[in-house]
């Protein structure tokens, strides 16, 4: 897989849990170095949709994908691509922020370190960049190996983006980032997805209409496993054209 | 007396009642203390702790027994730890559902019924007679932790399941294979609890006395044990001996070996405590 | 790195599977020597004959003598456990305060941690010698002591898990009682109890399987006489002291003697499978209910 090519497509894309059929007949082609929204109801199939992108799903009993998944112009559900291959390629921060119970140093690293990468310089150097990029260092230069859990939540989630970007992802998986953050800390992961589209493709799932509005530049509307509309967010947050999304997105339900 | 009086009046006197049966166990658990603590302590100086087993009572010693106990602590926890852990961490993070996973399951909850005693006449069979091992410290020591086998795995799969799964996702997120995230995540977390158990378990091991009578540990041993082939005692199998025969002084010293098992087991259990109640406090997920 | 990820699950899964092999040793074991035995002695004549004096010249080899003896210090075990422990598990629930539930809980687990020689020490030296001044025909090997402090060890078995038992039954079961004016005596024995009566009996049942193979008190303080009797007061032999009996002494290797001791093991082995499997389906049963 070559860095560029970070372009994310679903073709024709079925998933079920079990019997229950979560993705139906899903097509979308999404833009690279852009964000990219998914809205939509609990349940709708939204975080099982964005969970493709890195096969976590793969550890749920029962699950099985039909279609493909191509990031850059690959078919990832091919039995020749290794998961952990394609895992440095796709990061992914998820809803409430989990860092491991160890230090802030050993949480940044911990990818590089199971890549066999022992060298410290290089991982010191790595562990810096990345708490910068994701506007960490300042706040944590002084107790790198003091614990992780002893952040705040809105710490914790940075902690974690940046974990994500250790790695060098081009794609990052954003499963509702800040929907477990207070309003400030909220505020200021939003300005760092903004500021990170330069660098990488990012797909969040959000329940919140209005940070889909502010940080993205596409949406996808997911109800009950269908994909109902996807289009520019200016696009669709103005003129919707499908009447569920109209009722959705003027908060009618969900 | 109105029906509501004789009800809040019975109500009290259960509660009077519950107050005692609640405290009469501990109050025989201090009188046995007391008195085991009154006939033994007088007879616990250096040359009690090192001198050999005798027929004179005045002159016995427990060296071999502690001496004994400690190489059975040592080797039950080399084979009983990397054995309980590595099938505790199978069976919650490997093991799906499936029939013989569920036989498993069912059968460790079985083995952990099984009388002490059952186990001594396995070991019999298979570590001194069939392996050939006699009554030594290995063979003691194998069988002790088939024993205490099921309690390391019951407390490693509920230590490894209470690791959360956002850990793991993130582990597996940034790419980490199955075993990655086992061994830098999940174990390092589940260390606390899968040590408070294996303690638990060697408390458990260190009092008994049944199957290693049953492997044929000795009564009376001349030497302190150098090797895992050699034979040993054990202080419960000391303490039983001590306690068979019917001179007095013997049962003093009964009684001053009781003390120093106690020591060791009331040890290992406050140490197990300790490490449950800061694991409990250092870890919020 | 697929294949030692392979190598690795492999390894554990062979140490989760050694377990299985445990079990087939155990009743291998048991099973082959038993069986020469029972080439010798008949089984009719092993479970029908009164008398077993295997170490005597004249031999005999009725098991019921040993199985009396160990019913009998079973049975006194939870008649001093049963009562006392529930009783616990009812005030700890129902009318402790919360702190001291939390105190008294792990003092009581300490009774469960003391290892059993030395209850046989308390048997034969404190309680028999006090029990002979009530009761001046005791004998100074018997069943009754050996009971008692057997059945003190397991007040924390029966309490604990009858506590968990009672604790979890749903709230509002309790707070209805509460609502109709019951007591607390009421609403614990009228709701609470019979809404926990499974989970109780298994407790009980553990605690006699554990009572049952229980070895060391009993070999210390009740004596080595195989008996068919009830009276607690004079020695009797349970089925695990003859086990210990004959490990002590110098029966050789392969003879008759030697393998009655399995004999009485798989007999021993029975009762405890029987009555784990018996908890366990209880337990199951009971959870469907409630899902």
């Amino acid at each position: 897989m070559s860095k560029t090519a970070s372009k994310l497509e679903a073709i024709d894309l079925n998933a079920y849990y079990g019997d229950f059929h979560a993705l139906k007949n899903i097509n979308i082609d999404m833009e690279e170095k852009a964000v990219t929204a998914f809205i939509g109801p609990s349940g709708c199939g939204k975080s099982t949709f964005l969970r493709t992108f890195n096969r976590m799903n793969d550890y749920i009993e029962g699950f099985r994908v039909e279609g493909q998944i191509l990031i850059g112009g690959q078919d990832i559900y091919q039995k020749n691509v290794r998961v952990d291959e394609l895992r440095k390629e796709v990061g992914m921060v998820f809803q409430k922020p989990n860092p491991f119970p160890k230090s802030i140093y050993e949480n940044v690293v911990y990818g590089l370190k199971i890549q066999g990468i022992k060298k410290k310089s290089v991982l010191e150097e790595a562990a810096e960049t990345s708490l910068k990029r994701a506007a960490l260092w300042d706040e944590v230069k002084d107790k790198l190996h003091k614990s992780a859990l002893a952040l705040s939540g809105g710490q914790q989630q940075r902690l974690c983006i940046a974990r994500a970007l250790a790695i060098s992802p081009s794609v990052l998986l954003m499963d509702e980032p800040a929907s477990a953050l207070d309003p400030i800390s909220t505020a200021k992961v939003e300005e760092l997805i903004y500021e990170l589209k330069n660098d990488y493709t990012i797909v969040i799932v959000t329940h919140n209409m209005q940070q889909a509005g502010r940080v993205s530049d596409s949406t996808a509307f997911f109800y009950m496993g269908e994909l109902v509309e996807y289009a520019k967010t200016k696009t669709m947050f103005t003129s919707p054209k499908d009447n569920r999304t109209q009722n959705y997105i003027t908060g009618r339900f969900g | 007396m109105t029906n509501s009086d004789i009800n809040r009046l019975k109500d009290k006197a259960f509660q009077v009642f519950g107050i005692f049966c609640t405290f009469i166990g501990l109050v025989v658990l201090a009188v046995f203390l007391i008195d085991i603590i009154v006939e033994g302590i007088t007879r616990i100086d250096w040359d009690f702790l090192t001198n050999l087993p005798s027929r004179r009572a005045s002159r016995a010693g427990i060296l071999t027994a502690w001496v004994g106990t400690l190489w059975i602590l040592v080797l039950t926890t080399l084979i009983a730890f990397p054995l309980g852990v590595a099938a505790g961490v199978y069976l919650e993070e490997y093991g799906r559902k499936n029939r013989l996973n569920n036989f498993i399951e069912i059968n460790i909850a079985n083995l952990a019924g099984v009388p002490s005693i059952i186990y001594g006449l396995l070991g019999l069979e298979i570590f001194v007679r069939q392996m050939n091992l006699g009554g030594s410290l290995l063979a003691g020591a194998l069988t002790l932790s088939l024993l205490i086998l099921p309690i390391i795995i019951v407390t490693t799969r509920e230590a490894v399941k209470a690791v959360p799964r956002s850990v793991r996702d993130g582990s597996y997120a940034l790419g980490a294979s199955k075993w990655q995230t086992i061994w830098n995540q999940v174990l390092p977390a589940s260390f606390g609890g899968i040590l408070t158990g294996i303690i638990l378990a060697l408390s458990r091991a260190v009092g008994e006395a049944a199957p290693l009578i049953v492997i044929g540990a000795l009564a009376y041993v001349p030497f302190t044990p150098s090797s895992p082939f050699d034979e040993f005692t054990v202080l419960p199998i000391q303490i039983f001996n001590w306690t068979s025969r019917p001179q007095e002084e013997f049962l003093t010293n009964a009684a001053a070996a009781i003390i120093v098992l106690l020591v060791i087991t009331f040890l290992l259990n406050g140490i197990a405590v300790y490490l449950r109640n800061r694991q409990q406090k250092k870890v919020k997920w | 790195m697929r294949v030692s990820e392979k190598i690795i699950e492999g390894l554990l899964w062979l140490s989760a599977v050694i377990t299985i092999l445990i079990t087939a040793g155990i009743i291998w074991v048991l099973l082959s020597e038993s069986i020469s035995f029972f080439q010798v002695v008949s089984l009719a004549e092993f479970l029908t004959e009164d008398e077993w004096t295997p170490l005597f010249a004249e031999k005999e080899f009725g098991i019921l003598p040993l199985v009396a003896g160990t019913l009998l210090t079973t049975a006194i075990a939870i008649a001093v456990a049963l009562p006392l422990g529930l009783t616990i598990a009812v005030y700890l629930n129902e009318y402790a305060h919360a702190r001291m539930k939390q105190i008294v809980k792990p003092m009581l687990e300490v009774l469960a941690t003391i290892p059993t020689v030395v209850y046989g020490f308390f048997a034969l030296t404190v309680v028999t010698p006090f029990l002979q001044t009530l009761i001046p025909s005791l004998a100074g090997f018997n069943a009754l002591s050996a009971g008692i402090v057997m059945g003190i060890m397991i007040i924390p078995m029966i309490s604990s898990l009858s506590e968990d038992a009672i604790s979890s039954v749903p709230r509002s079961l309790r707070e209805a009682a509460y609502g109709m004016g019951s007591t607390r005596l009421q609403t614990s024995f009228g709701v609470m109890v019979p809404a926990a009566s499974s989970g109780i009996v298994v407790s009980v049942i553990l605690a006699i399987s554990r009572a049952v193979g229980e070895t060391m008190i009993v070999a210390i303080a009740a004596g080595q006489q195989p008996r068919l009797t009830l009276n607690p007061l004079v020695p009797i032999e349970t089925i695990t002291t003859y086990i210990v009996q004959v490990s002590l002494g110098d029966v050789p290797q392969g003879s008759l003697e030697y393998k009655t001791i399995f004999a009485a093991g798989i007999t021993l082995f029975v009762f405890t499978f029987a009555l784990n499997n018996l908890s366990f389906w209880i337990k199951k049963k009971y959870q469907e209910k409630y899902d």
